[in-house]
């Protein structure tokens, strides 16, 4: 089976100060494959069996692209392809990026099933994947914790809270997948190595032949603008080491159920 | 602020009911004295007129039919986008569930509208609104800001929000809808992974554990404290994945999310799939051999022993009376 | 860390971490240690990385990389656990040992086993044949094409893992120049292990006797020319010596990195114990031979990587770091004071796993009888 795997590259957090004056992660920031498309990647190099071949592409800043995509042929890619538009005017805001990356998809074509993964951990959103399928229209399943191909159709378990969702599709299809369908493989230094002189190929979205620019208008319309701020500072915790006093830490912890009203 | 109305999507789940009033509750704090409506899908008008006419909305709009299931999330995406693409609107507020989650998606798709998920907080600024929500596994915070007279849909995350909206308010308009024209459903098995009415996530203590506990013996015994504390049973994926206690239990990224008063994680390390399932608890206990486990920054109160040996001794302690 | 890694080395490392984070959790080779086994099955997601073969050139399956960035990938893999490292080391230093000694058929073949995920054994040893390499009494004997191989060989790092070794036979009574090397597969039949050995230390790594009895090998498997196994044997060893150094390193590193944290987390006098004058003098001391042993260890692996044999090199890298890491490592167990014997704690293991290293691939006093004799060729020129 033919993959195609949309992957991101993410800041990482290093030490404070994050953010910049802007409110955004500082663009110094170490950059790396976002983990639920590690998962992706994987799901596509199960699904490639012996005949088949795994994609990857990449929509960002040039280098970060580069670098993620490098890691994705480490991994095991067959093929990696950087994505550059100008459609996208406003770098914060993602709303329209599935729509771009369903162009490249339509351009590069021959596929079988386009990976991504459920969400990406800089903005915990979820939505390229479905406007993937929309623009493409094809099905869209997200969540996916198990993929199996048979006879051309692809089986999906989904995940949620209470219950399981079993069900199938015809392909090309466009899956979701969350965290618990598999353990990505670590790269071998082989691969590392073929990937560091592997050439990636550049494809260019210059319009939108998918979706007519008063939709395209209509989706960017709402979100304005988008900045980070930090999460509330939890004190440090109190930490008593039970080997020392281990009746004073259960009294402790008797108060504090008190004070809750928990006892 | 805005001419166009908001909109609440409840969808009718046994399961769900105190989550969707909690999601009314959420809104009517959110967005102050804005009109919210809500529209319904549900396979019959009862009980879900019962259970919202009462919730002080604008206008409650019930749309039915027989074979409504959750499950068919295709189905579930079309008639609502059909509802909606009918009515004028500003935001439309989706539970953060995964199953109402999958078919806000297919919506957002539908209608070519934005979709911003697990929403936390929503204040209001000049012509719109800043949403909240959290990114980076909880380590930071993400503000968006969106246009009060344009449509977006929002997915919110009512964890946080212990109070459901208090009954005896009207509701101005209820419309019943019986849906004649129902898309074509995908053939799908859900298989529920337990059928009792789950506890987890609405409970006030949580007693969880993880890989330090070793075996299913060590969370008999946490039962056995969640049972005493009048609390909930909850796991990290190591522990489910080593079949020590059963799937409902897992707490984090691909299970649940739980913000009880207090929280006693016990042999759990503290990655960041199980921490951002916990780590808005309000008072949270740690008990781990390691000193550097990362579930001691999520702490309140932290125990550097072995989780077995402090529980049994919290027990022992639990069945003396208490001298006060 | 004194050395200056270049970007793909950072990598390079870090995949290290990643590997060694997942599959050799403190935990788990506490486990593994405990029993005195490894699991064979946790050298699969080693196999599958390529850990076996960095250094063998692509052609024959492997990442092509220098000496000097293996040494750092396993000085790396070693302060996880230097019985699992050098269950690999032995498996690319067989392999490497016919790449210097014999032909390219050869080579291949042996590649073509171990490539998909294969243990390989140099079997050079036997019970009363040491450190005298020249005393071997296995046999090779002559038929037709084939040569017949008899004997029994002593403490065979994966002997009883290996698909494939490289072993020394005696084809002629002429003492050392009486010694052949030969390729022998595991699958040519007649080729037993005996028992595990139950060891102090390197308890993740596989130590056995190989029994061969009547194992036919075809003469294209014969390593070299009649005669010139020692030289064979010697010349990997030299190659040897230098790894068996670098994870000597990393574990002197993980001596540091314990007794530092150790040091700052354990209070004593109302102060952590690394405010302490004689604490800090040990910890100093430690850093001090751990960063030598580490720039020694490079450079010999430099000299390697342009084409140096590194006779005098090798053997001072080898007996000057193995003699560091006895001292760095009893030092960490005096840090760790009582809780340093007990095995509920790191720092033990790392005692028991460093003393080999003074004995195995020539002892520390054979080689500095190979450091005189060098100098002495050296001074006379």
């Amino acid at each position: 089976m033919k993959s195609l795997v949309f992957i991101k590259s993410v800041r990482k957090l290093n030490a404070d100060p994050q953010l910049d004056a802007q409110g955004q992660v500082n663009a110094d920031a170490d950059v790396g494959i976002n983990y639920l498309d590690k998962l992706a990647i994987e799901a596509g190099l199960q699904l490639a069996g012996t005949d088949g071949s795994v994609t990857v592409a990449s929509y960002g800043d040039p280098k970060a692209t580069e670098s993620t995509l490098r890691d994705g042929l480490a991994m095991g890619a067959t093929k990696a392809v950087a994505i550059t538009s100008d459609l996208l005017t406003d770098q914060s805001n993602q709303v329209g990026l599935g729509v771009i990356l369903a162009e490249a998809a339509a351009q590069l074509g021959d596929y079988d099933v386009i990976l991504t993964g459920d969400q990406a951990k800089d903005d915990a959103q979820g939505c390229v994947g479905l406007r993937l399928a929309n623009a493409l229209k094809l099905p869209y399943f997200d969540r996916v914790n198990d993929l199996t191909a048979a006879d051309g159709q692809l089986n999906y378990q989904l995940l949620w809270e209470h219950g399981k969702l079993n069900g199938s599709t015809a392909t090309p299809a466009v899956i979701s997948v969350t965290d618990t369908i598999n353990k990505p493989r670590l790269p071998s230094f082989k691969t590392k190595m073929t990937a560091k002189r592997a050439k990636i190929e550049s494809l260019a979205v210059d319009q939108l032949t998918l979706m007519d620019d008063a939709t395209w208008q209509h989706l960017n319309a709402a979100v304005v603008a988008q900045r980070f701020v930090p999460k509330p500072e939890r004190p440090a915790a109190k930490i008593v080491n039970y080997d020392d006093d281990g009746d004073a830490a259960i009294k402790d912890m008797m108060a504090v159920l008190q004070q809750q009203s928990i006892i | 602020m805005t001419e166009r109305p908001i909109y609440l999507v409840l969808l009718a789940d046994p399961a769900f009911t105190d989550k969707n009033l909690n999601l009314i509750h959420f809104a009517q704090d959110a967005f102050n004295d804005q009109p919210l409506n809500a529209v319904v899908v549900a396979p019959a008008s009862e009980p879900a007129v019962t259970d919202y006419e009462k919730a002080g909305l604008n206008e409650l709009d019930v749309l039915t039919y027989a074979q409504f299931s959750k499950a068919k999330v295709a189905q579930t995406a079309a008639t609502i986008s059909e509802f909606l693409t009918g009515q004028s609107h500003s935001a439309v507020l989706f539970g953060n569930d995964f199953g109402t989650t999958s078919i806000a998606k297919l919506v957002a798709a539908q209608l070519h509208e934005p979709l911003i998920t697990h929403i936390n907080d929503v204040s209001a600024v000049d012509d719109g609104w800043q949403l909240q929500k959290r990114v980076y596994n909880g380590n930071l915070l993400q503000q968006l800001t969106v246009k009060a007279n344009e449509a977006a849909l929002l997915t919110v995350d009512v964890a946080g929000v212990n109070d459901k909206v208090a009954a005896g308010k009207q509701v101005t308009v209820v419309k019943n809808r019986a849906v004649t024209k129902v898309a074509t459903a995908a053939d799908v098995s859900y298989e529920a992974l337990s059928t009792a009415v789950d506890q987890l996530e609405d409970a006030n203590v949580v007693v969880a554990g993880g890989r330090g506990m070793q075996g299913p013996e060590g969370f008999e015994l946490l039962q056995q404290l969640a049972d005493r504390l009048h609390g909930s049973l909850g796991a990290s994926r190591v522990a489910v994945d080593a079949g020590w206690v059963g799937k409902e239990t897992m707490i984090g990224m691909t299970g649940k999310t739980v913000v009880p008063d207090v929280y006693i994680a016990v042999g759990i390390s503290g990655a960041f799939q199980h921490t951002i399932g916990m780590d808005q608890s309000k008072y949270v206990i740690a008990i781990n051999t390691d000193p550097d486990a990362a579930i001691f920054k999520f702490a309140d109160y932290g125990i550097v022993g072995d989780g077995e040996t402090v529980v049994k001794q919290l027990l022992s302690q639990l069945k003396t009376p208490v001298a006060s | 860390m004194a050395l200056q890694y270049t970007d793909e080395q950072k990598d390079f490392l870090q995949m290290v971490k990643e590997f060694g984070d997942q599959y050799l959790s403190p935990k788990d080779v506490q486990k593994y240690d405990q029993a005195g086994e490894c699991p064979e099955d946790l050298f699969k997601p080693a196999f599958d990385m390529g850990l076996h073969m960095l250094e063998i050139p692509e052609k024959y399956g492997g990442a092509g990389l220098s000496y000097e960035t293996t040494a750092m990938i396993f000085e790396k893999l070693a302060s996880y656990d230097p019985g699992y490292a050098i269950t690999l080391v032995s498996t690319f230093v067989a392999l490497r040992s016919v790449m210097i000694a014999g032909n390219d058929d050869q080579v291949q073949r042996f590649a073509d086993i171990i490539a998909p995920g294969a243990f390989a054994a140099f079997a050079l040893s036997e019970a009363d044949a040491g450190t005298d390499a020249g005393s071997v009494q296995a046999t090779a004997t002559r038929d037709g094409d084939d040569y017949i191989l008899n004997g029994e060989k002593a403490f065979i790092t994966n002997g009883s893992l290996a698909d494939v070794f490289v072993g020394v036979f005696r084809t002629s009574d002429d003492g050392n120049k009486g010694l052949s090397a030969f390729m022998v597969e595991k699958s040519r039949g007649g080729i037993t292990a005996g028992k595990h050995e139950d060891k102090m230390g390197l308890r993740l790594s596989n130590t056995t006797n190989v029994t061969f009895d009547h194992v036919r090998v075809p003469a294209k498997n014969r390593i070299g020319e009649e005669g010139a196994g020692l030289k064979a044997a010697l010349n990997s060893l030299n190659l040897s010596r230098a790894f068996v150094a670098t994870l000597a390193v990393g574990i002197m590193q993980r001596a540091l990195d314990e007794a530092v944290k150790y040091a700052q987390a354990r209070q004593q006098f109302g102060k952590p114990i690394i405010k302490f004058e004689a604490v800090q003098e040990m910890l100093a001391n430690m850093a001090m031979a751990t960063e030598a042993s580490r720039l020694m260890v490079n450079n010999t692996m430099k000299m390697m990587d342009a084409g140096s044999l590194v006779r005098k090199e090798g053997a001072m890298t080898k007996a000057f770091v193995t003699d560091q890491v006895q001292k760095v490592t009893s030092d960490a167990v005096q840090i760790f004071g009582g809780y340093g014997v007990s095995r509920e704690f790191p720092v033990e293991k790392l005692m028991r796993d460093c003393k080999v290293f003074q004995i195995f691939e020539g002892t520390n006093q054979i080689q500095r009888v190979t450091i005189a004799h060098e100098l002495d060729r050296e001074y006379r020129n």
